[in-house]
């Protein structure tokens, strides 16, 4: 009785933990976003994967009615080891999950914990409007970083021990969620795309689940792939840029995000690493790097390289903006061992 | 008066720009100084065709300070980085000066006949500066002089004699 009472009084705490627009917590999973807000370019609300990132549960709220593949509640398997359940939450709003590769005792389990939490209340989907008015800000979302602290996993964040690579890529892809979760809103807000985009993937989530399911899986690996083989880049930089701090590192890969531009952003999704102006884009802002590897490893010890050197110069240096003989002129400066030179030619004229 | 105006707008939307591509080109200069060789060559050119000395201009004493006392040429050569030990004060020998009588730089002779020297110096039309100064063996081992001048501000302004007389008596002390 009173392991019944202690089970009930930690569960309703435990319910009480997740205010109904942050994402949920499941076991052995981390959130793409940390919130149910719309990712247009993977057709979800929400994305969860594992530490090793095989294992993947997308929401997908909002679905329209309409005759489905499967019966409600029953697992419909769309390709290899990937499962698709249709439910109702408390509205009778139909939303869909999909399980990639995840073992079946878990996928039932995850399931029931879902089901179960949106049948008590219905999911509140972050500015459910912006899936539906055109946003013509998009500049503006696209500019700013949405890089803090919260983004870099708390157990990882500021930990002196070097990190498994494993590690760095959970972070990185954190970052990248981040980063841009506004800048693509604003994007296809602004471009009337998403308006089309909402329709067809909430009825292609109906009418022709696989191929949904495809583009949505692909968009997450290219993802993958993106942070996975700007990890591998940054390997030729050097043992000093690899011992920089992920905060830093961070910082570099959000600048270079949002310094991009939104067209050669959304390949990230889209074709992945391997799309020739995004790859190019990337080996030159890693050329880039390289030429001021000494400068970033002593600032990024000193602290946050956005507090330390600020942002406009960290926006400026990801652009391409500082020319080849600057760039020379701050890296012998650090190298002689005269960093505050190498600062003031770093912010010289920017 | 209309143009006079437009003048007067003008100037005090480009001159800054000047003034700060002018910095930026100076902090060019002074890191290619840092390459031994580049500095030894500009320097050679300079005497060649007696045009004084090469000089850089940085913003603040402290950026002048550390410049100059970390000048990579001073290990180069053998002499190290200025220090009490090993190098010996410099005291000024100008009677017409303020800094007269007191402690200025410090110099280093080497048993193979290297001389370097780093002194603070201050004039009304240069300002305030460092002297760098170096016989060291160059084309040929034929010993050769090398100078570099460090120009720098104090906070913004034209640094006065007095502050470069306070500097020097901290290198008194």
């Amino acid at each position: 009785m009173l392991f019944t009472f202690i089970g009930f009084f930690f569960s309703s705490h435990l319910a009480l933990a997740t205010t109904p627009t942050q994402s949920l917590r499941l076991d052995g999973f981390t959130a793409f976003q940390g919130h149910f807000n719309p990712i247009p370019v993977l057709n979800a609300h929400e994305v969860y994967y594992s530490a090793n990132f095989q294992s993947r549960v997308f929401l997908r709220f909002n679905l329209p009615e309409g005759k489905t593949q499967s019966p409600e509640g029953e697992f419909l398997n769309l390709i290899d080891e990937d499962y698709l359940v249709y439910l109702r939450d408390k509205t009778g709003t139909r939303y869909a999950l999909i399980f990639s590769n995840v073992d079946p005792a878990a996928r039932v389990r995850l399931k029931n914990q879902i089901e179960s939490k949106f049948k008590q209340a219905p999911p509140l989907i972050e500015s459910v409007s912006n899936w539906l008015i055109p946003n013509t800000n998009a500049e503006s979302s696209s500019s700013s970083c949405a890089l803090n602290g919260t983004l870099i996993p708390t157990h990882i964040a500021g930990s002196v021990k070097a990190l498994s690579e494993q590690e760095e890529t959970q972070a990185l892809f954190k970052v990248l969620s981040g980063c841009t979760s506004g800048f693509f809103q604003g994007l296809w807000d602004a471009s009337g795309g998403m308006v089309t985009g909402i329709a067809k993937g909430a009825y292609g989530l109906v009418t022709d689940p696989i191929g949904s399911w495809r583009s949505m899986k692909s968009g997450f690996e290219h993802a993958y792939e993106f942070i996975r083989h700007f990890q591998t880049s940054m390997k030729r930089l050097g043992a000093a840029f690899l011992k920089m701090p992920l905060e830093s590192k961070a910082e570099l890969l959000c600048s270079f995000i949002t310094s991009i531009g939104a067209g050669i952003a959304l390949t990230i999704f889209t074709a992945g690493a391997g799309a020739g102006e995004l790859a190019a884009q990337v080996s030159s802002f890693i050329n880039r790097i390289s030429k001021l590897s000494e400068f970033l490893s002593y600032f990024s010890k000193l602290g946050n390289l956005k507090a330390v050197l600020g942002e406009r110069f960290l926006s400026v240096f990801a652009k391409g903006g500082i020319t080849a003989e600057r760039l020379e002129t701050i890296e012998t400066f650090t190298h002689k061992g005269i960093p505050e030179l190498a600062k003031q030619a770093a912010l010289c004229g920017i | 008066m209309r143009n006079l105006k437009l003048c007067a707008i003008l100037a005090l939307t480009v001159i800054p720009h000047l003034a700060l591509a002018y910095s930026c080109k100076s902090l060019d200069e002074a890191a290619k100084f840092l390459n031994t060789k580049e500095w030894m060559k500009t320097s050679r050119e300079f005497r060649l065709a007696k045009k004084g000395e090469p000089f850089i201009e940085l913003s603040s004493k402290e950026a002048a300070t550390n410049y100059a006392y970390r000048f990579p040429a001073f290990d180069k050569f053998g002499f190290g980085k200025p220090n009490k030990l090993e190098w010996t004060k410099v005291t000024g020998r100008m009677e017409s000066s303020l800094l007269n009588g007191k402690t200025i730089g410090w110099e280093r002779k080497l048993e193979n006949g290297s001389w370097a020297r780093i002194r603070i110096d201050y004039s009304p039309e240069a300002g305030a500066h460092y002297n760098i100064e170096m016989r060291v063996p160059g084309e040929s081992n034929k010993f050769e002089m090398h100078k570099l001048s460090v120009h720098f501000n104090c906070a913004d302004h034209n640094c006065t004699a007095q502050e470069v007389l306070k500097m020097a008596e901290k290198l008194s002390k």
